[in-house]
């Protein structure tokens, strides 16, 4: 059986099912969900920061190649009508398109350099460099110092 | 230094540890005290307690067949604990804009104990920035709800990160206001800090910090022309700094 799509998902949602995680009904919201090679609809499950039903952005970036692996980028960008606080992540999956984390961010990707991930940032730091077979723990955006947060991980930070 | 780490227990925690409690003690909690910690009620007013303002029972004025001379007070007026924001009213159905001054007052207080800052540092927090901060966030006539529980926006449900574990705070958590104000605080002085790459660290100012707090890059509804997070920082100082000048010329 094929495998459902992010353009399968974001057809899903404009076709009128779009339910939250925990299966709240978002009226008159929509989730812009760019083509992809992996299936995005569990990340609301494995990660408790992503809800994928309300104003959200989830794109696909390109795929980053280590010497050692290959990792599948999307983000996510979302911005709460109510108090307009937006909200960034930087998505990464494996080869397979395993879910293997997340970082918080404060800005979105522009594109990927061979095995960089860019950002356009005010203060220094713009540049995600992958090496090896695995994310790096920490990265270096916009000043910040994010982790990165596997699924287990980010249980445990509930 | 034990008062201030037993208070950031209680907001981390909401637990006060207690020697009678733990010895199987029934208490009363009453969450309303105002700054002398005495008993009041939720509008701020105290209870149990005379003001020194009040004027003196009828039976001990002289009697003289006239009204008396009105007599001057020699009480201060009282200071509220956080001036009204100019711009957001503090009457009829928006009376709910003071209700949360006391812990803005405790929770500013707090963060200047705890990190030893006086007056007139850039990073000192007064309840006045706090209210404007507040007003920005979940001030609105329809945000009443919000306000009231969560005014910073500190933690929605739907909008959890989990670095906000760091600052004590679970997904899902019911907020109250004084746990709303140390957590956006905490997460405040976090955005000031900038890293170099190289190990080092900036601080920036408290308007730099709200900014990366907002970091939202784009022009909105609200900000017009400017970038939004810019818009953001820019009129909490200034709402503060206004609201700070009223209170003095008053």
């Amino acid at each position: 059986m094929r495998t459902l799509t992010g353009l399968d998902y974001s057809l899903f949602l404009l076709l009128g099912g779009c339910h939250g995680g925990d299966g709240t009904k978002a009226r008159g919201e929509a989730a812009v969900i760019t083509n992809g090679p992996c299936d995005i609809r569990p990340l609301s499950k494995l990660s408790p920061s992503i809800f994928l039903s309300t104003l959200k952005t989830v794109k696909y970036l390109g795929d980053v190649k280590t010497d050692k692996a290959r990792f599948q980028i999307y983000y996510y960008d979302d911005v709460d009508i109510q108090d307009s606080h937006e909200n960034f992540r930087l998505i990464v999956f494996n080869a397979d398109c395993k879910y293997l984390g997340l970082y918080v961010t404060d800005d979105n990707p522009v594109r990927i350099e061979g095995n960089k991930v860019i950002y356009h940032t005010r203060y220094p730091g713009n540049v995600v460099t992958f090496t090896g077979d695995k994310p790096p723990d920490h990265i270096w955006i916009d000043g910040d110092l994010p982790e990165f947060y596997s699924p287990d991980r980010e249980r445990m930070m509930r | 230094m034990m008062r201030v780490a037993a208070f950031e227990h209680y907001l981390r925690t909401g637990r006060v540890p207690n020697p009678r409690l733990d010895a199987g003690d029934e208490v009363k909690f009453n969450h309303n005290h105002d700054r002398l910690g005495r008993f009041t009620f939720s509008g701020g007013a105290v209870g149990m307690s005379r003001a020194p303002s009040i004027a003196p029972p009828r039976s001990r004025i002289p009697s003289t067949g006239r009204s008396p001379a009105p007599q001057p007070s020699s009480a201060a007026p009282r200071r509220r604990a956080a001036a009204e924001i100019p711009g957001y009213p503090e009457s009829g159905r928006t009376s709910w804009r003071s209700a949360n001054d006391y812990a803005f007052a405790a929770a500013a207080n707090h963060y200047n104990r705890k990190y030893n800052l006086k007056p007139g540092a850039d990073e000192y927090k007064t309840p006045e920035f706090l209210k404007a901060w507040a007003m920005r966030e979940s001030g609105g006539e329809g945000d009443h709800a919000a306000f009231t529980t969560d005014p910073f926006q500190v933690n929605k449900p739907r909008d959890w990160a989990p670095e906000k574990a760091r600052l004590g705070l679970q997904q899902g958590q019911k907020m109250t206001p004084a746990v709303s104000a140390y957590a956006a605080l905490e997460w405040l002085r976090q955005k000031s800090f900038w890293h170099d790459g190289k190990g080092g660290v900036r601080r920036l100012d408290t308007q730099g910090a709200l900014e990366r707090y907002n970091h939202r890059k784009v022009r909105s509804r609200e900000s017009g022309q400017e970038m939004h997070y810019v818009w953001y920082a820019r009129t909490i100082m200034q709402m503060a700094r206004a609201a700070t000048a009223k209170e003095r010329r008053a």
